[in-house]
């Protein structure tokens, strides 16, 4: 994972963009939670622009 | 049966896929006999408009090595597609964008300024640019827009084969030739190499795949007989399609991965880092950093010969 970042990194996506968290089924809350943080910070960022391949970027 | 018409281009390449396709020594003279060469540009003195002026679909097969990175490129893929009945893409760049590819870590407008303007050897006090015009007493002279983004070939026309390698190994080419020859080509579409991974057809002893340091290259000699991932040597090869008979491996270098992905692999950088997070021995925090920081070029070392042809495809720029 860092390894993964590091090289998204030098792609410009943003650290924010990717996270890994390891939720139990038992942990509905923890669940939620995370996903509405991961949300709300990706909102932050605004979309991301693919780069499907064109003449200029 | 009349002589096939065969043509030959290189775009954004290094002219090592022309000089693979010598590398057949005496077969060269089967090609001949097999078909008429109408256009190659390093060994044959026909013009842009000898090509212009062939109707559609007269040549039979074209070779095209080389990404497309200019409205010159992008053109001639253009007209060559127009003129050939089948179209190969032929080599990493043209299959996979390449080591040009790489130029997509950055942007046009940073090329231009490392080239032209910062690059020590420089003098250029006025900071002139090339231009894709400019006027002189004579008329006006016009140079090919270079793009932002370096693209395969497929990315700009169709293609009919593709033929991995950097370059393409002499074997797969004498493939391609006798498929010609015996008119037994493959479905559209087909990648003319292995459809197994390089780790299938590597003869590597594979012991104990667990690895806690990660060495460049240059900083250790590699035993011979044992897999060179096992050795945190970064191969490619369990990301990497087979069929060039694993060379690079047989001479105790890890595979850097010009063959593309594996089939069912969509992402070949994103399949290396996945097989080095199984591998790697530890779960300490300070273990995973060191060994981020012993990959000194992740994007340049798991897209060496794919990034047009990645998920990604390039850096992305801001505003875009």
């Amino acid at each position: 994972m860092p390894l993964l970042k590091k090289m998204l990194a030098q792609f410009g996506v943003e650290d924010k963009r990717v996270r890994l968290e390891w939720v139990s089924a038992s942990e509905g809350e923890r669940f939620a939670s995370i996903v509405n943080d991961m949300t709300e910070e990706v909102r932050a960022l605004g979309p991301f622009s693919r780069n499907d391949g064109g003449k200029h970027g | 049966m009349a002589k096939l018409k065969l043509a030959l281009y290189w775009a954004a390449a290094c002219g090592g896929c022309d000089v693979a396709v010598l590398d057949i020594n005496e077969k060269i003279l089967d090609v001949a006999n097999l078909a008429d060469i109408v256009f190659w540009p390093i060994a044959l003195d026909f013009k842009y408009h000898h090509v212009e002026a062939m109707p559609d679909k007269s040549i039979d097969v074209c070779l095209f090595n080389g990404a497309i990175r200019s409205s010159e490129q992008e053109h001639i893929a253009k007209m060559l597609r127009a003129k050939s009945k089948v179209l190969v893409s032929f080599g990493s760049c043209a299959c996979f964008g390449g080591i040009p590819a790489l130029a997509n870590l950055t942007t046009r407008a940073e090329i231009m300024q490392r080239a032209y303007i910062e690059a020590p050897s420089n003098d250029n006090p006025n900071k002139t640019l090339p231009q894709t015009k400019v006027s002189v007493p004579e008329g006006e002279l016009t140079l090919p827009e270079l793009f932002d983004d370096v693209l395969t070939l497929a990315q700009v026309v169709p293609v009919e084969y593709f033929v991995p390698g950097c370059p393409p190994t002499v074997d797969l080419i004498l493939k391609v030739v006798n498929a010609l020859a015996t008119n037994s080509l493959p479905p559209v579409g087909a990648i003319i190499a292995s459809e197994k991974s390089l780790c299938d057809e590597c003869d590597r002893k594979k012991e104990k795949k667990m690895i806690s340091k990660i060495y460049r290259t240059h900083e250790i000699i590699p035993d011979a007989e044992r897999c060179l991932l096992e050795q945190g040597l970064l191969c490619m090869g369990p990301a990497t399609r087979g069929g060039c008979g694993a060379l690079c491996v047989k001479v105790n270098i890890p595979c850097r991965g010009c063959f593309g992905p594996p089939p069912g692999v969509k992402d070949q950088g994103a399949k290396l880092i996945s097989s080095i997070a199984s591998i790697y021995e530890t779960k300490d925090e300070k273990d995973i950093a060191r060994m981020v920081d012993e990959v000194a070029d992740p994007a340049g070392t798991f897209y060496r010969f794919g990034m047009s042809n990645s998920m990604l495809k390039r850096k992305r720029v801001q505003g875009k």
